[in-house]
């Protein structure tokens, strides 16, 4: 086991080393000069010559890149081009709220997906079973902007029940989590269902029934932990994929996470700022990966790692 | 009540206001006090001033930091940290400073801080968004603590302009400015929070007095529904950039005030005039008779627009009436057969599709106008990165390019984007060139003023542009919200800002 995860921590290094790489080559390969960028139009192209030396942007790409490691090396990604901070300090500092964002909004729809998605398995193709399907449906299929802005219309706007906008109290809290985790809630709850279904006819569970087994224990003990494995790779990949920052949401709600550090950094070709953020997001989604599998493993003792 | 005591009675009261009104003059002012939550469209960048050229930061900058001058709500220049200037000669101008102002941190401001706040805009390693207005700065001269001497490489006629915007920063720094500002300004720095909020707080000693506000926060709220429903809900007191169509709601919504404030941002169309077909006036100046610049004003902006009469701001230095173009189809058909496309032609229409409100719209009927005279438009939306590179690299036919005059004055928006040496056109006038030195190295405004109109008019008779509009910025503001004026540089001035 140690040996196993030893090994995937070497592999995910060389991913992210990977992803570093392809991440530096290909925002200088897009159009956009980031010295233009920031000058705006009305710049003199001597100012402009400046700024790009002072940038390092006008040495051959490969002497960029080897520079780029050997900084990153020590975790110094380069300092923001519109925010004159290091960039790697800047996605540090707006990473809480991401996690935060993500940790809450996982667990509010694992909270209500599992009851949710049991519930609609036991009385398979009710009424009640189509309804949870039809809401679950409607859940994924709508826009996260367009839930976000619903929400703050009613619930800020209109009820002003809940704040707008910011983070910081748990007020603030409940619209973003609540727009994140619908979609997720929806999925989860479908794949919950599903899975019920197939163990349900199962063999073990007649056996454990005929044990004398309540519904109840059935369900806890037995179906539960066997369906788990692909709800469990769903979700870590959903929360690997948070961890990069639920972008829409953040704008929607002004919450201070990496995403909107991300993409803005993108469109304004903010190399470091690009640099920092993939590094870590790669970082994390490797890790989360890891640690999906290492779950498989006590999910399902028939799986070995080797 | 006989007379005499009804006299001692009125000599009492008299006495009484007197004494009242002494406790009022010696407390000065009344304190500081409430807080104040504004919200802007545009990100807040950083804490170190001229590393920016968003006027979002520079209204936070503004809070913390004072200009040797500054600009009125008129456009005309008043004194700020600088008492008294004068013109020795075109190159040199000497600033007598105010006495006895101190740095947040106890810090004199003196000559010393004018000269470091210049030099240092100018040392690469700063990386200074700022550094355009200061391309022709020579060095600072300190003869004593109260004389700064400002020499320039070129005569500069917009010097005053430049420093209302250039932020007088202390010599000494314990820490980096970006990580914590220290100014002589109305507030004072106390926390930011990345793309959360910035905190400033009133700074008592201020030299013309404490502000009224104790505190304010800034946020930053880039989507527009979020904003403005944040200023319907009471969650924060003054918005900017709402949008026409968000108006009705909130005309109906109690407790908010409406202002709209026509700025120095004008939206133009740029022809590629060193090219065929612009190459020919005659061709340009059928595109002028053919697009109807009121018809983008009221149908698309709403009416939240202006219709442009020069080539700058009507606030701005250099601003000269001119007459614009009527629109006229048929004169266009007729000037496009002269030039020899009677069949009219095809043509590229690129902008920043993300930039500024309602591009794609604007486009789009550019496009159906030109439609109409027989040239056939491609409209081509693009993201910021590469419509400047592509701007910048003169691969376009048609430009929507947006252009403010940040410092209040039209140097900015007109020599440097029109001289040939910027090489950001295809077409070149040495006429045109020679007016843009002109006006720059005019330093008595009568003068500069009279180099100005030529420019205009020679850009409105033969330059490949076509003025499509003035942006009108419009602010949202809570009625418990007292002296707020707004200014067409969109810089918000919150020193004279207080709360019922």
């Amino acid at each position: 086991m140690t040996h196993y995860i030893a090994r995937r921590l070497l592999a995910s290094a060389v991913v992210v080393w990977g992803v570093v790489t392809l991440t530096f080559f290909l925002v200088r390969v897009l159009p956009g000069d980031p010295a233009a960028l920031s000058l705006g139009v009305s710049a003199d192209a001597e100012t402009l010559a400046k700024l790009r030396h002072a940038m390092g942007l006008d040495r051959p790409l490969i002497v960029q890149y080897v520079i780029f490691l050997r900084d990153a090396a020590s975790g110094d990604f380069g300092q923001s081009v519109y925010m004159a901070q290091p960039s790697a300090k800047l996605f540090l500092t707006k990473l809480p709220a991401t996690i935060e964002l993500a940790l809450a909004a996982m667990l509010l729809s694992v909270l209500v997906a599992f009851p949710l998605g049991i519930y609609a398995a036991l009385r398979a193709n009710s009424l009640r079973d189509n309804l949870i399907s039809v809401c679950t449906l409607t859940a994924q299929s709508m826009p996260n902007f367009w839930v976000g802005i619903m929400l703050i219309l009613v619930f800020s706007q209109t009820l002003r029940l809940l704040p707008t906008f910011g983070r910081g109290t748990w007020q603030q809290m409940v619209l973003p989590v609540v727009a994140v985790a619908l979609p997720m809630m929806a999925l989860t709850a479908r794949l919950v269902r599903t899975g019920m279904l197939d163990n349900l006819q199962e063999d073990y569970v007649r056996t454990a029934r005929a044990k004398g087994l309540a519904q109840a224990a059935v369900v806890a003990r037995h179906i539960v932990k066997n369906m788990l494995i692909p709800v469990v790779t769903v979700l870590g990949l959903q929360f690997g994929s948070l961890l990069a920052g639920a972008v829409i949401v953040e704008i929607v709600f002004s919450w201070p996470g990496v995403g909107q550090l991300t993409v803005d950094g993108i469109m304004r070709r903010d190399y470091p700022v690009v640099a920092a953020s993939v590094f870590f997001i790669s970082l994390m989604f490797v890790l989360v990966n890891l640690a999906v599998d290492v779950a498989y493993g006590y999910l399902d003792p028939r799986i070995r790692y080797r | 009540m006989n007379s005499g005591t009804s006299i001692a009675f009125l000599r009492s009261l008299a006495l009484l206001a007197a004494l009242s009104l002494a406790a009022t003059a010696l407390a000065g002012a009344p304190a500081p006090s409430g807080t104040l939550t504004i919200a802007q469209a545009r990100i807040i960048e950083t804490l170190d001033p001229p590393l920016s050229l968003s006027v979002g930061n520079w209204s936070i900058s503004m809070t913390m930091f004072d200009s040797l001058v500054t600009i009125g709500p008129d456009g005309k220049v008043q004194p700020m940290l600088a008492t008294r200037w004068e013109v020795v000669d075109p190159l040199t101008w000497r600033f007598t400073l105010r006495r006895g102002i101190k740095f947040h941190d106890g810090q004199p401001f003196t000559s010393a801080s004018v000269k470091f706040s210049l030099d240092r805009i100018l040392d690469p390693a700063t990386k200074a968004r700022q550094i355009g207005y200061w391309q022709s700065y020579e060095r600072t001269e300190t003869p004593d603590d109260y004389t700064a001497i400002i020499k320039t490489k070129v005569p500069v006629g917009n010097l005053l302009s430049a420093l209302a915007v250039t932020m007088m920063v202390p010599p000494k720094l314990s820490r980096p400015l970006t990580e914590k500002p220290i100014g002589t300004g109305p507030f004072k720095f106390v926390e930011w929070v990345v793309d959360d909020h910035l905190t400033v707080e009133a700074n008592p000693d201020y030299w013309q007095g404490p502000p009224k506000l104790a505190k304010i926060v800034f946020r930053s709220i880039k989507e527009q529904t979020t904003r403005f429903s944040a200023l319907l809900a009471g969650q924060v007191d003054l918005i900017d950039q709402i949008l026409p169509e968000q108006l009705d709601r909130a005309k109906g919504a109690p407790g908010v005030t409406i202002i709209k404030q026509p700025t120095s941002f004008i939206r133009q169309l740029w022809l590629s005039g060193g090219r065929p077909p612009f190459n020919n006036t005659k061709v340009r100046q059928a595109i002028k008779h053919a697009i109807d610049a009121r018809s983008i004003v009221e149908s698309i902006m709403q009416g939240n627009a202006e219709i442009v009469d020069g080539c700058l701001g009507k606030n701005v230095v250099g601003y000269v009436k001119q007459t614009p173009y009527a629109y006229d189809p048929a004169k266009a058909k007729a000037l496009l057969a002269e030039a020899g496309y009677k069949d009219g032609f095809s043509v590229d229409l690129k902008f920043g599709a993300e930039l500024y409100p309602k591009q794609k719209e604007i486009a789009e009927t550019i496009a159906a106008q030109l439609g109409e005279v027989g040239i056939k438009v491609k409209v081509t939306p693009q993201d910021q990165a590469l419509w400047v590179e592509e701007l910048l690299a003169l691969k376009w036919d048609m430009e929507i390019v947006g252009a403010a005059s940040p410092a209040g004055d039209g140097d900015d928006p007109l020599r440097r984007l029109w001289h040939s040496n910027s090489k950001r056109l295809t077409w070149s006038s040495p006429q045109l060139d020679k007016l843009l030195l002109e006006q720059q190295a005019e330093v008595d405004p009568a003068k500069r003023l009279q180099s100005f109109g030529n420019i205009c008019k020679l850009l409105y008779d033969e330059g490949p542009v076509v003025y499509l509009l003035n942006d009108v910025e419009i602010y949202g503001v809570r009625d418990r919200v007292t002296g707020f004026v707004s200014y067409p540089d969109q810089i918000i001035r919150l020193y004279p800002v207080g709360l019922k």
